[in-house]
């Protein structure tokens, strides 16, 4: 496994993503980056195409024109290399399996040193806090206990980049909280995709909108408040995506 | 990655008991159900119903129901309430007519709707037997009119037939490998079908995890193309292993049913069980292999496992019956040509060893697996994660 937490700078880099399924383009040229050490959120409405850019970062979607590299590295083979970790919107875990098996199945993928995999359960289980649930099978789980499993598998892998999409979707409060100090205290560099601006206002360092295939805007959420003379994210959503606030 | 990968499918079918349970007890009473269904004939015989009406006619009715019910039949004497699947009605007149030399008698035989053909054979075959009787007194009776000494046998049966068997390779064989043949035949019926829990497993593990919503996150991790697709493969034939012993298990089972209830037993070798569970693994291998395949080629939606599943079992019935119904090594071109397709060769390998062709076997056995094994490695050049996710 190659683990690159220490790079400074740009850990992801896209310039000019075009996606296309069949004749129709979905991507039209996507521009951001995602430096080590932070957070980067992804919004945009519903069906601008942040889970088709999630989804060729993750080495998932694999025909597209532009440049993507994650380290240096082309998503296919960054994620043959263990650079990538992935939670697709609609993830579950195999449900036959406890939640410790679960992490010990892809901890296995990401390292073959069984010392190493052992670390990162012991990691996941520690990020996931579901105590002696964890030894139980996860079709007992409930939704937001499944979604922290997911998170933690996702994050304890220690790699370069890992990819949330949209992680707190159709969770409670209380778990929605848990899932964000879960990110916050994760130590790699995190591409993630919300909807919730307040979310995105707590936990990203840098926010990218994307609309209609294209990048819109990018900046740390301080910097967008400014300048759309707003003080919450919500609005800066709504002005840089050119929607018209009825309120 | 290939034995992580494999332990969770193997904890995961572990933990499946239906689908475990259903792998193992499918093979294992196929062959005893199938073959029940013919030995069902013999512990249930047919009944024929003998009327007769004139005491004069006993020695001729009693010598015809022996005969029948020595053939395994029952036979019952006038009885109005009986339901037989035949009723074989004597004249008043029988005894007189068949008394006298130059005349002929007529029998009436009722059959019933539905009943087993081999009702009226036997009857026909009873009557056979004592028309034959019956010549051979008649025969007797003019020649010592003649004053001839002749063999009323002889005159009545110029033709004798001595019964051995021939290999499709011109070998003389036993009766009792006519008979592993002719078994062999209907083990095929059975062997490909029970086949499909395990081939189900493979083209479920890649489907259901895409349905089960696992399959983007396991394609993001660095697994490599070969090991999932390998891992899936070797899953789904430990399953396979599993079914075949079953499989042999249920052949010994229908072996000891048919010695019990015919005293007439199959016998086998342990190649032959040998055989039989490389062909079933092969089965399981090829199929999987081709669903695989197929997978790969149109993505992994159920739509498209539903079409593999019904692409496999008309092949498998191919194979079924192509065994059943033909006979491999009589086949000239264009015909010949159906051993081309795999399922087929498959069908020939267990028919052929039955009949002596061992180094047939072993050719079809291993062209199979290298058919196979070149699916696994064109299904592993073609896996997309994007086509197998999202198609």
């Amino acid at each position: 496994m190659i683990v690159v937490n220490t790079l400074s700078g740009n850990v992801l880099d896209i310039t000019g993503l075009v996606k296309r399924f069949g004749k129709r383009e979905v991507l039209h040229g996507v521009t951001f980056s995602a430096s080590s050490g932070q957070v980067t959120c992804v919004v945009g409405p519903n069906g601008a195409g942040k889970t088709t850019t999630l989804r060729v970062v993750a080495g998932i979607a694999t025909h597209y024109e532009g440049v993507v590299r994650i380290a240096g590295e082309e998503p296919r083979k960054a994620r043959s290399l263990g650079m990538v970790s992935y939670l697709p919107e609609e993830a579950y875990p195999y449900e036959r399996l406890t939640g410790y098996e679960n992490l010990l199945f892809y901890a296995k993928l990401y390292s073959r040193d069984e010392e190493t995999a052992l670390k990162m359960v012991e990691r996941g289980v520690s990020l996931a806090s579901l105590g002696e649930a964890i030894n139980r099978r996860t079709s007992e789980y409930s939704k937001g206990m499944k979604s922290r499993l997911l998170i933690a598998r996702t994050l304890m892998t220690n790699t370069a980049l890992s990819i949330l999409d949209e992680p707190t979707s159709g969770l409670d409060i209380e778990s929605s909280v848990r899932v964000r100090r879960t990110i916050l205290n994760a130590s790699s560099a995190i591409l993630l995709s919300s909807h919730n601006m307040l979310e995105v206002d707590y936990l990203c360092h840098k926010v990218v909108l994307i609309n209609d295939g294209r990048t819109v805007i990018q900046g740390t959420p301080a910097e967008l408040k400014r300048l759309f003379s707003t003080e919450n994210m919500e609005e800066v959503f709504l002005k840089a995506s050119g929607v018209k606030d009825d309120r | 990655m290939i034995g992580e990968l494999l332990s969770k499918e193997i904890l995961d079918l572990k933990r499946d008991r239906r689908l475990l349970l259903g792998s193992i007890l499918l093979p294992l009473i196929m062959l005893p159900l199938v073959g029940g269904v013919l030995l069902a004939s013999i512990v249930h015989p047919v009944v024929i119903e003998i009327v007769n009406n004139n005491p004069l006619n006993e020695p001729y009715v009693h010598y015809v129901g022996n005969y029948i019910s020595s053939s395994g039949a029952k036979v019952v004497y006038n009885d109005p309430n009986s339901t037989p699947d035949v009723a074989l009605i004597f004249p008043n007149d029988f005894y007189l007519n068949v008394s006298r030399i130059n005349s002929t008698t007529y029998l009436t035989v009722e059959v019933s709707v539905g009943s087993g053909s081999n009702a009226l054979s036997l009857v026909e075959n009873a009557l056979f037997n004592l028309s034959e009787n019956i010549t051979l007194t008649r025969i007797g009776l003019l020649a010592k009119e003649a004053h001839v000494n002749v063999s009323p046998d002889a005159v009545f049966n110029p033709l004798g037939l001595i019964v051995g068997y021939r290999s499709v390779n011109n070998h003389p064989v036993s009766q009792q490998q006519d008979q592993l043949f002719q078994f062999t035949k209907i083990l095929s019926l059975v062997l490909f079908p029970s086949a499909l829990p395990a081939v189900f497993f493979i083209v479920e593990g890649i489907t259901g995890e895409r349905e089960r919503r696992t399959l983007e996150s396991l394609l993001s991790t660095p697994l490599r193309p070969s090991s999932f697709i390998i891992s899936k493969v070797a899953a789904g034939s430990m399953l396979g292993v599993l079914s075949s012993i079953s499989e042999v298990l249920g052949i010994v089972l229908f072996s000891v049913a048919l010695d019990v209830y015919t005293h007439s037993p199959v016998t086998f070798a342990l190649p032959f069980l040998g055989v039989v569970i490389g062909v079933y693994m092969e089965t399981v291998l090829l199929t999987a292999s081709l669903s695989v395949l197929v997978l790969m080629l149109l993505g992994g939606s159920t739509r498209n496992a539903q079409l593999i599943s019904t692409l496999i079992f008309t092949l498998i019935l191919l194979a079924s019956f192509s065994s059943l119904f033909l006979n491999f090594g009589s086949l000239t071109f264009p015909s010949s040509a159906i051993l081309l397709i795999p399922y087929v060769q498959l069908s020939a390998a267990l028919v052929d060893f039955a009949g002596g062709l061992y180094i047939n076997t072993l050719l079809y056995l291993i062209l199979t697996l290298a058919v196979s094994l070149f699916l696994i490695w064109i299904s592993v050049k073609l896996l997309d994660p994007e086509k197998l996710l999202f198609r």
